[in-house]
């Protein structure tokens, strides 16, 4: 205030002190001009450059998160498919293998059934010779007429019986005959059947193989076409990973709430066996321990789905030979039942206490015991929530892995965004920084501008001769003004040749 | 399968690091005065006692201690613990011991005699030991008197007690409706045991409801299924 005082009181009236320091101010200003002018042109130009460059580096960051981000979608798509190539010849060469190992049994069957055809079909060929016609020649034997003579009689009558007895012998020679060759032909029928299934079994193991071999081969196809046209396969890889993200997220959160449930539900009655009053830290040891039981059974989940090749989060898993795997997997699904049962009896333990802690309350409070008995539902129920909750948990992995593996493509996806983002906040700041300058430099000449008056004034006085003789011409302001324009002009050139 | 077991011999170091079993117990000691004068009735004091001790069974939890003594006696002796117990770690363990306890304390309850006079001193010295000798982490005297002591001219009785981190709690006895008289005499006991108190570099407190306990009492020592 002191200096503002004694500003003022150069002259008697503080007005006319104020205007003389208006006056010096305005020329120094007018003096100070053109360097002014630069100092904001070359400030706005750094930071113009500045924001340009780091745009730029922002920008080329982009591009190759952007370039590796695809480089990962399409090779986990890849990967989907491979795996899924990777199944269905697994699955063909199960089934060669199995019709393979029964090929052999299935040839003999087939032969042997052929041969017992072809020998049934022989034997069966053999006609039996078709009955001699006695019937006439003993209608008319029987016709003979005898005159009474005993003899002749007898002999008719011998002729007779021998006749019909031979008769009678032929008719069950050939139906014995035709019996056989019938009864071959019925033995025939069921080798038939019994041949034609083990055909219709080759018929149908054949179509099952030629319907995984059409399978493969539409795989390999989808595969070679999303090599070749890598922009399709990005924009399904993209939505598929997203989707998956959705769902994966939501399966996990379901299942966080079972480990929820599950680390409640064994809390308390660890608290019977590792003692109520010790602590791990700030935290309870039955809480920790409940905590760590839980966190096993999903450690335990990720193993088995691992060594089952459901899920591939490891690598070193991955590696391991096939009876390791099975090893491994029995291991963990030994563990997992084990564990299911001790939360089993913890879930029994837990209602005793809580039974045991109810009646100390009652008694505490002064009140008479229960008398209604205690229901089985209850303690039934959560025994079995106790078996199941572990493998629940334990199942959880699958989502887990699958919201790990997509969370890397969105959160990639994410970064590429963001990175975008600041690319063009760190433009347009530069653009602003350039539209500041001008701004500034005009609010400067704004200031000043009685000076500048005076001056294209002054300097339009000697030149009104001239003027008149050029009436286009412009006055020295004017052609300051323009000089000025041009010259805030520059960033933009630097613009166009960066 | 070695990035499995460095694993998992990682985790168990981790686990065996952090079980250091922080001691957080609570101890609380009760001294009860059991009074029969022309203002309260040894009824009316069993039933406020009686509702302190079910209250703090049912605060404390495991590997907390609790004692309660009678101090309506003119020379205050081991006999005077009606009962005390430091509660084990297993909750079913505790909560035999809790019956247990109260089945004591209903046994003194039914047997017990008034006494004009306590010897709150003794008491006190007598908590202060056993709380140490427990090694509880937080320890508070909860008094249950008009404390009201015999005259004496034992200058034993007026040295200061080193009781640095104790709370010395007093519960305004609910049957306690003194005349003017009697409230100025109490006031003046409490002003004493407030000034004993706090040049033992303890912290003192009047309370006049059991539930404003669990405040002096730390988080950790609520019971939890117990």
């Amino acid at each position: 205030m002191a200096v503002i005082e004694s500003m003022l009181s150069i002259t008697t009236h503080p007005g006319l002190s104020l205007l003389i320091w208006c006056a010096v101010l305005l020329l120094a200003l007018y003096l100070g001009r053109n360097y002014a002018h630069q100092f904001i042109r070359s400030i706005c130009r750094g930071i113009y450059s500045a924001m340009r460059l780091a745009a730029s580096e922002v920008g080329r960051a982009e591009k190759r998160l952007a370039k590796r981000n695809r480089e990962v979608l399409i090779a986990r798509g890849m990967e989907g498919i491979e795996r899924r190539v990777d199944r269905e010849l697994s699955q063909m060469n199960t089934a060669v293998v199995k019709n393979a190992r029964s090929y052999a049994a299935l040839h003999h069957r087939i032969s042997e059934s052929i041969a017992h055809i072809d020998d049934d079909h022989r034997n069966s060929m053999d006609v039996p010779p078709s009955l001699p016609n006695w019937k006439p020649v003993i209608e008319a034997i029987a016709k003979i007429e005898h005159p009474g003579d005993a003899q002749v009689t007898e002999m008719l009558t011998e002729i007779h019986r021998l006749l019909q007895q031979q008769h009678v012998a032929a008719m069950n020679q050939h139906r014995n005959a035709t019996r056989v060759r019938h009864s071959l032909l019925d033995r025939m029928l069921p080798l038939w059947t019994r041949t034609e299934k083990a055909l219709r079994s080759v018929e149908q193991s054949m179509a099952s193989l030629a319907g995984r071999a059409e399978k493969i081969d539409t795989t390999i196809q989808n595969y070679r076409q999303m090599q070749a046209d890598t922009d399709s396969a990005v924009r399904v890889f993209s939505s598929s990973a997203l989707t998956e993200f959705v769902t994966s997220a939501l399966f996990l959160a379901v299942a966080a709430g079972g480990a929820l449930i599950n680390f409640d539900l064994i809390a308390l009655p660890l608290a019977e066996i590792t003692g109520s009053g010790t602590t791990i830290g700030p935290y309870k040891t039955a809480k920790v321990v409940a905590g760590v039981m839980t966190a096993a059974q999903l450690s335990l989940g990720l193993l088995l789905m691992e060594s089952l090749r459901i899920t591939r989060l490891f690598l070193v898993i991955g590696r391991l030979e096939k009876h390791l795997l099975t090893r491994i997997t029995w291991i963990a699904l030994t563990l997992l039942v084990v564990l299911a049962g001790v939360e089993s009896t913890l879930a029994l333990l837990r209602e005793n206490m809580l039974a045991d802690l109810a009646a100390l309350k009652q008694a505490l409070a002064g009140a008479q015991p229960s008398v209604v008995p205690r229901s089985a539902v209850p303690v039934a129920a959560q025994m079995a929530m106790g078996f199941i909750l572990p493998f629940w948990i334990a199942l959880g992995a699958i989502p887990l892995a699958a919201f790990l593996s997509s969370a890397r493509m969105i959160a990639g996806s994410l970064g590429q965004a963001f990175l975008r983002l600041l690319a063009f906040s760190l433009r347009l700041l530069g653009q602003t920084s350039t539209s500041a300058g001008r701004v500034l430099t005009a609010t400067y000449d704004l200031i000043i501008f009685p000076t500048l008056w005076l001056e294209s004034t002054i300097g339009h006085m000697p030149r009104k001769s001239k003027q008149s003789e050029k009436p286009e011409g412009r006055t020295g302001f004017q052609k300051r003004s323009k000089k000025s324009s041009e010259n805030e002009e520059q960033p933009g050139q630097l613009k166009e040749s960066s | 399968m070695k990035a499995f077991f460095a694993l998992g011999l990682a985790a168990g170091l981790l686990a065996a690091g952090c079980w250091s079993g922080e001691n957080r117990s609570v101890g609380v000691y009760v001294l009860l005065n059991v009074a029969e004068n022309h203002s309260r009735n040894l009824s009316q004091d069993i039933d406020t006692a009686r509702q302190a001790v079910d209250f703090l069974l049912q605060t404390l939890a495991p590997a907390d201690t609790l004692a309660v003594a009678s101090i309506a006696t003119v020379g205050f002796s081991e006999s005077d613990i009606i009962a005390t117990t430091t509660f084990g770690r297993r909750p079913s363990v505790v909560n035999d011991q809790k019956r247990s306890f109260r089945f004591r304390f209903d046994r003194f309850a039914q047997r017990a005699v008034g006494s004009p006079y306590s010897d709150l001193s003794g008491g006190l010295l007598q908590a202060i030991e056993s709380l140490n000798r427990s090694g509880t982490d937080h320890k508070t005297i909860l008094i249950l008197s008009d404390l009201k002591e015999k005259p004496t001219t034992d200058p034993a009785r007026d040295l200061p007690i080193q009781m640095t981190g104790f709370n010395v709690v007093t519960l305004k006895v609910p049957g306690f409706q003194p005349d003017a008289r009697y409230m100025k005499l109490y006031r003046r006991r409490l002003e004493n045991l407030r000034r004993k108190v706090e040049s033992g570099n303890a912290r003192f407190m009047i309370i006049d409801d059991l539930q404003q306990l669990t405040d002096v009492l730390t988080a950790d020592s609520r019971a939890e299924g117990t």
